[in-house]
């Protein structure tokens, strides 16, 4: 155990067999213990390195260094773990950079995160501490925070890419692997607050589609060859839902505005080709089962003018804007 | 000693319904999408014959051939030979040809879509069998014959009718016939249920678990073939031999 040592940078470090630094007069030069190992088992996962699949969390859809700010629906907080051996004599420390929030409890072995009020990113460091003093294993990952689930999600998913069965998405350096189709709505919720799998029926947002909410309401023109226009659907704010709707009263897709002027984002967002009809290309249908950015209101403008379907005819669609509850 | 000759009656069993593991009607055998049809193909190719058609025989190279049976030989990495055989696989190739080439699917995809950004999708294994059913019914995936009696009520007949014609509403009728596909269902029972699908998709696995190769087919024949996660895994080994 360490006695009275000069704590003089660069006299300290067991770990370095050259140091420069000379102890003070009639000190011997502070070493420190050494314990063998300190890991962070949670997450699993760093910002700053390349993962591989066990950091990603399949249930949550996300990276297990991922988290949300404090506040944001559906709010979490990272799950930390992590052991300094042997133990005893060690124990842990544990310390986060400010911009990844601050933690609680940081000498146990799951120390609780408490998310910051702004998104950031920084070092969760886990040191082992003998008799006071900071031994010389030591361990670090990097976390980040995001100011919601929509900025994760499109961080995650991005765009261009498939959301269909079988989708992929590479990121973080990690190939991640849906056996499970994406849809608008299901993403739609998910950019909310995390909830579900992905895949989600008009039931599934009905707390994101509230008449309480409404914003706005507009018409398609649709036309014969496709290129319909809406009218202008007001001001739009991050974390808006715009719905579409048939004639016939049915939701047929949502998407989440960005707050980047009219941008919406979700999985299957591309705008309908023409002439509009269910299902993806493969089935004969004409929507891109795409994770796309495409502006709000634009989704039905390829729908042709008296499109049938079920024997009844669905245009014109409505478009109707929902502020975030 | 007892157990063993079971086991063994039992996969002789198994083999004798056509894989799966109920006894598949007649229809079930004739249904030309793999699956009951997978045991006598996957026969032939076992013995080496690749002729399944004329065709077979006259398009495939000696190399084809060597990177067919590497295809089927191979369990843990199949890429080399797939990249081999791609080409081989294009539209209008008749699935019993695509089955002679890479064998047996692990896995075969029905979808039935609903309306926009709704679709049913069913996954059989490589016995014919329903194993996955998205969404899943309320309650779950239902044991093997637990839904038969309601087959019968009038109002599921009706949708059974409505989903088929696509003149009504058809996300209403798949509320009420989701619930009645069950696990181990065969393709024919699906399809007495739903009619045909969509869009058929066989998948093969190229290197577990993000390598697969996405054959779809319509009436019976190659539509397109995807192979999600093989243009990643090229670009992630050319990134790890640059300097």
């Amino acid at each position: 155990m360490p006695g009275a040592c000069s704590d003089r940078k660069g006299a300290g470090d067991a770990s370095s067999k050259k140091s420069t630094g000379k102890p003070d007069a009639g000190k011997k030069p502070c070493k420190r213990p050494p314990c063998t190992k300190a890991e962070i088992l949670k997450p699993v996962g760093s910002l700053d390195t390349k993962n591989d699949k066990s950091a990603w969390l399949a249930a949550k859809w996300r990276f297990d260094f991922q988290g949300v700010i404090q506040g944001v629906p559906g709010a979490y907080v990272l799950d930390f773990n992590g052991t300094v051996t042997p133990a005893p004599p060690y124990t842990r420390k544990w310390t986060l950079a400010a911009a990844a929030g601050t933690l609680q409890n940081d000498t146990t072995a799951s120390p609780t995160h408490v998310p910051p009020a702004s998104s950031g990113e920084g070092a969760l460091k886990l040191v082992g501490m003998a008799g006071g003093k900071q031994a010389t294993c030591k361990a670090q990952k990097k976390v980040k925070i995001y100011e919601d689930h929509l900025a994760r999600d499109k961080d995650n998913f991005g765009t261009g890419i498939s959301c269909d069965m079988y989708w992929s998405f590479t990121k973080f350096g990690a190939t991640i692997d849906s056996l499970t189709m994406w849809n608008c709505h299901g993403s739609t919720r998910h950019l909310y607050d995390s909830s579900g799998n992905g895949s989600a029926g008009p039931g599934g947002i009905t707390h994101l589609v509230q008449a309480r909410n409404l914003k706005k309401t507009v018409t398609v023109t649709h036309k014969d060859a496709g290129g319909g226009t809406h009218p202008a659907l007001g001001t739009l704010n991050r974390g808006d839902v715009v719905a579409y709707y048939t004639a016939t009263g049915a939701l047929a897709h949502t998407q989440t505005c960005t707050g980047n002027g009219t941008e919406t984002y979700g999985a299957n967002n591309k705008p309908l080709s023409f002439p509009g009809k269910p299902g993806p290309a493969r089935t004969g249908g004409n929507e891109a089962y795409e994770w796309a950015t495409s502006p709000a209101g634009d989704w039905a403008n390829n729908v042709k003018k008296g499109l049938k379907l079920g024997g009844a005819v669905i245009t014109p669609f409505t478009i109707k804007v929902f502020s975030k509850p | 000693m007892c157990r063993w000759v079971l086991t063994l009656f039992a996969a002789l069993l198994l083999l004798a319904a056509g894989g799966c593991r109920r006894t598949p009607t007649e229809a079930d055998r004739s249904l030309p999408d793999g699956g009951d049809e997978t045991g006598p193909t996957s026969s032939r190719i076992e013995d080496g014959r690749m002729s399944t058609t004329p065709d077979d025989a006259k398009s495939l190279t000696p190399e084809l051939l060597e990177a067919s049976k590497e295809f089927k030989a191979q369990e843990h990495d199949r890429r080399e030979p797939a990249k081999k055989l791609l080409p081989v696989l294009v539209e209008g190739t008749p699935s019993v040809t695509v089955q002679a080439i890479l064998g047996p699917p692990r896995e075969i995809v029905w979808d039935y879509v609903l309306f926009y950004s709704q679709m049913i999708t069913i996954i059989f294994d490589d016995q014919g069998c329903v194993t996955r059913v998205m969404p899943e019914p309320p309650g779950g995936l239902q044991p093997a014959g637990s839904q038969r009696e309601r087959k019968a009520e009038p109002e599921v007949i009706a949708a059974m009718r409505a989903f088929k014609t696509g003149e009504s509403d058809r996300q209403e009728a798949a509320e009420k016939l989701l619930p009645l596909i069950e696990a181990e269902l065969s393709r024919r029972e699906v399809e007495e249920l739903l009619g045909p699908p969509d869009q058929k998709t066989w998948v093969y696995t190229l290197l577990e678990p993000s390598v697969t190769m996405l054959v779809r087919m319509s009436d019976d024949k190659v539509a397109s073939v995807e192979t999600p996660g093989l243009e990643e895994e090229e670009d992630e080994d050319s990134s790890a031999d640059a300097p």
